[in-house]
């Protein structure tokens, strides 16, 4: 198969010169051109039988709202653990988690709440502990036990709106110094495989010390 | 969706540029936004049910969201999305799979064994040998699209420009019968 032309080349094909090798291997290459036929039907989103693209759209513009830029959604959120979570616990209820919090970290205690990790496709079989221990000036560690078959963890601070303030890049290890953002009021730990979410913990909560 | 590149760098540029800042926000969230619908109908393409399509897209945004920061731009956003929506359309395909695996009214069925037989050789240099010997272009095509991307029949008639009423059926059962006999030849 030496010369096919990888998934992630495949946006930049068309711009390649007529005699490039590349485009001359795919003319011939039944693998290559299926893929090259796939990706081009990707781009185009051409409407389908049976599809809501408008209600996708609104749905998806408000989840994108939600985890990106923070904006509360305007329409009701998609079907998700987390999603659902977040939604149905009154804002008092997260004020007071943070207070609790707070008041541990005062007297020193380890935060370690019991299983803290949500499993996704129903697996649920495993318990995990997250740990979060302030560091000072704004830090905390976090650690948490492996969880079966990921390969990759991230650690996301969230606002009290528990939006997405800012995640750590991917890395198999389990414990890791976040810097606490402005406005951070929980952490949260999502395992990876081959990039794909299987498990997330709840959010925890990180009181950011006043300075 | 006119020449997303271009439009895409710029966006990626804006959201590198500051990456904690309100504004690089903005740009993720309206590079996302950009790419929602095909996600979506890529992944509507696969299951045929509108909220099970949502739940895929949303995780294929949130996963592209949270991997940004590994996105060299050595190629194109869109074809790095299409990768992880890929990804996640073969995933779900081969849970399906395997969740049928267990009815046991396909436990006996030979074209069921056979069309896995093909879905695992296909890995192989064995039947990509074997399919460019004996199948023509268009037969190579239609069980690459649908044994390697999972596609479905109606899918691939389209996307080779078949004629509707056959369709790649006609071009697959023909193939399947050609790979049969030279895998029981050889």
């Amino acid at each position: 198969m030496h010369g096919c032309i990888s998934v992630e080349e495949l946006g930049a094909f068309d711009a390649l010169a007529s005699d490039h090798p590349t485009r001359q291997h795919v003319a011939t290459c039944a693998r290559c051109e299926a893929m090259l036929l796939a990706y081009r039907a990707f781009v185009r989103a051409e409407p389908m039988a049976g599809a809501n693209v408008e209600d996708a759209d609104a749905r998806l513009d408000a989840f994108i709202s939600e985890q990106v830029t923070g904006r509360r959604p305007r329409v009701a959120p998609l079907r998700r653990s987390v999603s659902r979570f977040r939604f149905s616990v009154p804002r008092v209820a997260w004020g007071m988690a943070a207070a609790a919090a707070v008041t541990l970290v005062v007297l020193q205690v380890r935060h370690r709440p019991d299983e803290s990790i949500v499993f996704r496709g129903g697996s649920g079989q495993a318990v995990v502990h997250v740990e979060v221990r302030l560091l000072g000036e704004g830090r905390a560690e976090v650690n948490w036990q492996p969880v079966p078959d990921a390969d990759a963890y991230t650690v996301s601070s969230l606002s009290e709106e528990l939006a997405v303030i800012e995640t750590l890049s991917p890395s198999v290890e389990t414990t890791r110094v976040v810097d606490v953002p402005e406005g951070g009021a929980f952490l949260q730990v999502t395992a990876l495989r081959e990039g794909d979410t299987i498990a997330e913990s709840q959010p925890v909560p990180v009181a950011r010390e006043r300075r | 969706m006119k020449d997303p590149g271009t439009a895409d760098d710029a966006l990626l540029a804006q959201a590198r540029n500051d990456p904690n800042s309100a504004d690089a926000r903005r740009s993720v969230g309206e590079l996302l936004s950009r790419y929602r619908r095909p996600v979506y109908l890529w992944c509507f393409r696969y299951v045929r049910d509108h909220e099970r399509a949502l739940d895929m897209t949303q995780d294929v945004l949130l996963s592209a969201y949270r991997r940004l920061p590994e996105f060299e731009g050595r190629s194109a956003f869109s074809s790095w999305l299409f990768v992880i929506a890929r990804n996640r359309c073969l995933n779900e395909m081969r849970n399906d799979a395997r969740r049928d695996a267990t009815d046991p009214d396909t436990l006996f069925d030979d074209a069921v064994s056979f069309d896995e037989r093909i879905d695992a050789e296909m890995r192989g240099e064995r039947l990509l040998t074997l399919a460019a010997r004996v199948l023509d272009a268009t037969e190579q095509k239609a069980i690459w699209l649908r044994y390697s991307e999972q596609l479905a029949v109606e899918d691939i008639t389209a996307l080779l420009g078949l004629d509707q009423k056959s369709g790649a059926r006609t071009v697959l059962q023909r193939a399947r019968r050609k790979l049969r006999a030279a895998l029981e030849d050889g």
